[in-house]
């Protein structure tokens, strides 16, 4: 199957893994 | 792992917003403003939603594992979605009901960082038009000591940091501007304004996240797609989402990506 460039750049945000999950996890201290 | 882009949760949100990772649950989170909604999806797809009084306009995790932090229009309350039970935060927009909350998320050190706009958002959630001049930043830090970082804005959005925590996003889809400034960690407090990323032609600046790289990915409302910026404000590449309006992005699962809206009548 042909690799599309929307594949590619699908692929390049969605590759990133829990390290980047953790920027937008940044708690509200209470 | 490559992963086609492909739309996971066609629910019919009129304005989906906050998409937020929640690492313990591996779920997603995310809102629909007009509905007064929030969402959860789990790893399976399962989408789950509950109803809340206000538009619903941001979330946050918080310190206490299980309980958000979730904006409403006119306040923020504390909702543990394990029992659906919800109390106030104790935090009330000065200007509400001519003003609303928009875009918001938690700092590096714990504080909440919010914007608010013209409350375009009618009593049964009908879209509305949205004047300019009536935003402000908030910075709420614990203990519900509130600060005003920046006014007269139009609609705030995009608010999230760099990983080396040194760097502060905010945007304001009005101007089409997103600016940077200097975040210090250890204050807590932003300085050296200065613009970031402004005027892009498509469309107009909605939510943003930033990846491991220190590229911020922003949703593009009306403009159909992501655009990726470097530290330096270089556009790096184009995400093309099969959508008008882009709304908000987070870094998540491998299928979790930015959810839409439709475009606007």
């Amino acid at each position: 199957m042909m690799t599309t460039e929307s594949d590619r750049l699908a692929g390049s945000l969605f590759a990133y893994d829990g390290g980047v999950a953790g920027l937008d996890s940044f708690k509200v201290r209470l | 792992m490559i992963e086609r882009l492909r739309c996971v949760a066609p629910i019919g949100d009129k304005c989906g917003e906050a998409a937020t990772w929640s690492p313990d649950e591996q779920a997603l989170y995310w809102c629909d403003v007009n509905r007064f909604l929030i969402h959860r999806m789990d790893a399976e797809e399962r989408v789950s939603s509950w109803f809340f009084d206000e538009p619903v306009t941001a979330l946050s995790l918080t310190e206490d594992p299980g309980l958000w932090l979730v904006a409403l229009a006119s306040r923020l309350i504390l909702w543990r979605p394990a029992d659906d039970s919800r109390r106030d935060h104790g935090f009330r927009l000065a200007d509400w009901p001519t003003a609303r909350l928009n875009d918001g998320r938690a700092a590096p050190n714990g504080d909440l960082w919010i914007g608010s706009m013209s409350n375009n958002v009618g009593a049964h959630g009908e879209p509305g038009d949205a004047a300019f001049g009536l935003g402000v930043l908030h910075r709420i830090q614990p203990g519900g000591v509130v600060t005003e970082k920046k006014r007269e804005l139009g609609i705030s959005n995009t608010v999230c940091w760099s990983p080396d925590r040194t760097t502060f996003y905010f945007g304001d889809t009005q101007q089409n501007t997103i600016w940077a400034y200097d975040y210090d960690q250890a204050s807590g407090d932003i300085a050296n304004e200065r613009p970031f990323f402004t005027g892009f032609v498509r469309g107009v600046p909605d939510g943003s996240s930033v990846d491991a790289e220190g590229r911020l990915w922003n949703c593009r409302f009306d403009g159909g797609c992501v655009v990726c910026v470097t530290p330096d404000g270089r556009i790096d590449q184009v995400l093309e989402i099969p959508a008008r309006n882009v709304t908000t992005c987070a870094f998540g699962g491998p299928d979790l990506g930015p959810s839409t809206s439709p475009p606007r009548p």
